[in-house]
């Protein structure tokens, strides 16, 4: 795509961070207590001691909150894979990093009982390793890295991951309840407590990555024209994939195994702004907690009285997508 | 490929088949309470007490023969399914089938269906997979690629389907479904046996029909075509039996991840690349792998059984990383 038709999508930063604040305050209106607007509006602006304000302030609230950061996470982590590998379908999901920090969770709470504020070096490593053990066995055929062999190896060790988490929750059912939702992907009952202590991570994450947006954008050109221009691709793939698998431990850590996010949104994101990464990033900062929670708002509203996690409706809105792309572009084999 | 070899690999099947029925044997002598060898296999064909009886033929040979018989399809399924999709990380639990097969199964567990049903709307969910796949992948032509991102797709969907029908299921049959998911052979019996049975019988002979088409199919399809093979027709008879016997596994089985992976690797490293051979000791590898994890279960704890499925899949993951080593060298 051209500067020139770049430059024309100007407004689409904007106008995603206008969709952003209507479904925040969206998030903050709608639940299973139905509460006219008026009252929200006064709760938020510091009506004391009503339920209204008590439900907002310490319900609605923190989880609109773990809702934008977990959004964010995915989808830059999402953007920032497709970029590093130049592989349209690396997203935290298909390289198996979202089943790697679940099953690190799931191991780490369930087995060893640890605070669940530890859960995010958990996840970060468990995702790590996963990543690894997915791109190391896409590596060894013949023909290297190819799409569909980082697909299959992705969804292997997600595969194995998942059925070790299922192992331990039939063999623990005490914690299994919570646990169970939990993996879903859910927003549910995050406190303030949860949300603050991954806001220096992630605020770090995004730091690194629109730090790396240039040097993804001399990689895109392949790698012998990036060496040309001076750059070390080994090192930038490396970093981008370590900040890809910090966020999305954030997220994962926050949220659960949410699926799929980091898959679709880089995608709609390159359709919105072009390829630029430094556009694509801050596009799909946006547009991540704008599909997240508009899955999170969807679950608490279709089953009333109960909720739909928000990872089973992103879920069913991103693997069409997956078989929609596999149908209809020519993947190279 | 030297004489010896050659003989050396025709007796790797035979092998094997000596310590799937070794092992089959110390399923049926041990467990809670021990029965004399002698005893246990009079008790199979109906001679001896009244108790040892019950034992053998109500709980233990039902057991024995669904772990040996689902072992056996989902080795067989993976072999097709990798000589099919000429790759050796696919199998049917990736591409979504084991996925159907999942869904529908919780699905009946949910709507409280009797355990009768239970297998038979597990083969019908792992059909209906291969049916998505069959028909969203059609203009593939030669390439298998499309085939293994829609499957990918498609797991992933019956994943986030299972996990929706799990979270809204009846809690008191929410215990049932965890079992079933984890992949379990407690309480098989004669019914189980029977299905399996039934169906393998059904899908086994159409697998060995197919095996020689796969081997020339594997050349490419330009030399399958100018022998004489049908590509297209091949490669839906594939799927289609490669589904059926996956579909046959988990209706008995449950998800018993790994093995359809595993044991198809296990067995061209033992006997070479695809043929007959190759099918039998891939299925005869899964028999072995289903029986060693079901007993291995019942022994690892000692005061909870762990499910089959839960073991085969945690063989899965050091296998995996044993595979990289290797082939990182």
């Amino acid at each position: 795509m051209t500067a020139l038709d770049t430059s024309r999508r100007w407004w689409v930063p904007p106008a995603l961070l206008g969709a952003l604040a209507v479904v925040a305050c969206l998030s903050l209106a709608v639940g299973s207590v139905p509460l006219p607007l008026g009252e929200v509006v006064q709760a938020v602006l510091g009506a004391r001691d009503t339920e209204a304000h008590l439900i907002v302030r310490d319900l609605r609230f923190p989880r609109t909150v773990a809702g934008l950061v977990a959004g964010a996470c995915l989808a830059v982590a999402g953007a920032l894979l497709q970029g590093a590998t130049r592989n349209p379908l690396a997203s935290p999901t298909l390289l198996g990093i979202t089943a790697g920090a679940g099953f690190a969770v799931v191991v780490t709470v369930a087995l060893l009982d640890v605070l669940a504020t530890y859960a995010v070096v958990a996840a970060f490593t468990g995702g790590a390793l996963a990543a690894a053990l997915a791109i190391g066995l896409a590596s060894t055929g013949r023909d290297g890295l190819s799409p569909i062999r980082l697909a299959l190896s992705g969804a292997l060790v997600s595969l194995l991951l998942s059925a070790w988490t299922r192992g331990i929750l039939a063999l623990n059912e005490a914690d299994a309840d919570e646990v169970r939702h939990w993996l879903a992907g859910s927003l549910a009952g995050r406190d303030a407590a949860a949300v603050v202590p991954l806001l220096p991570l992630f605020g770090v994450g995004l730091l690194a990555a629109v730090l790396l947006a240039r040097p993804l954008d001399t990689l895109a050109l392949g790698d012998a024209a990036a060496v040309g221009l001076g750059q070390r691709p080994g090192r930038v793939r490396v970093l981008a994939s370590i900040t890809a698998v910090a966020l999305a431990a954030v997220a994962v850590s926050l949220a659960g195994p949410i699926a799929f996010l980091g898959l679709i949104v880089p995608h709609l994101a390159r359709f919105l702004v072009g390829g630029r990464h430094r556009d694509v990033l801050l596009a799909s900062a946006l547009l991540g907690p704008v599909v997240l929670l508009v899955a999170d708002i969807l679950g608490r509203v279709i089953a009333r009285p109960t909720e739909i996690q928000a990872g089973v409706l992103t879920a069913m809105i991103g693997a069409p997508f997956l078989i929609r792309t596999a149908v209809r572009a020519r993947v190279a084999g | 490929m030297n004489a010896t070899v050659a003989a050396t690999r025709r007796g790797v099947p035979l092998v094997l088949a000596a310590l799937v029925l070794g092992l089959g044997m110390f399923g049926l002598v041990t467990g809670t309470q021990q029965i004399p060898l002698g005893e246990a296999l009079a008790a199979t064909i109906g001679l001896g007490d009244g108790g040892t009886s019950f034992i053998v033929q109500q709980l233990r040979l039902p057991r024995v023969g669904v772990a040996v018989l689902a072992g056996a399809c989902l080795g067989a399924s993976g072999a097709l399914m990798q000589g099919l999709l000429r790759n050796p990380l696919a199998s049917p639990d990736i591409v979504g089938i084991t996925g159907g097969a999942s869904l529908a199964a919780v699905l009946a567990i949910g709507a409280g269906l009797p355990p009768l049903a239970l297998p038979l709307a597990a083969a019908l969910g792992a059909a209906s997979a291969a049916g998505v796949l069959q028909v969203l992948s059609r203009h593939t032509g030669s390439s298998s690629v499309r085939l293994v991102l829609v499957g990918v797709g498609l797991h992933a969907l019956t994943t986030a389907a299972v996990t929706l029908v799990v979270a809204r299921i009846d809690p008191r049959r929410l215990g049932a479904a965890e079992v079933w998911l984890a992949g379990s052979l407690h309480a098989r019996n004669a019914t189980h046996l029977t299905v399996v049975l039934v169906g393998a019988a059904a899908a086994l002979p159409l697998a060995y029909g197919l095996v020689r088409s796969l081997a020339v199919l594997e050349l490419g399809d330009e030399v399958a075509t100018g022998v004489g093979v049908p590509v297209r027709r091949t490669r839906t008879l594939l799927l289609g039996s490669s589904a059926l016997l996956a579909g046959v596994a988990v209706a008995v089985a449950g998800p018993l991840g790994f093995v359809a992976l595993g044991a198809p690797h296990i067995a061209r490293r033992l006997v070479g690349p695809t043929s007959p051979t190759t099918l039998t000791t891939a299925a005869l590898t899964g028999a072995l792998l289903v029986l060693a994890a079901d007993a291995l279960g019942q022994r690892l704890l000692e005061d909870a059984a762990v499910p089959a499925g839960v073991v085969t899949a945690a063989l899965g993951a050091p296998y995996l990383l044993w595979l990289l080593h290797r082939t990182g060298r």
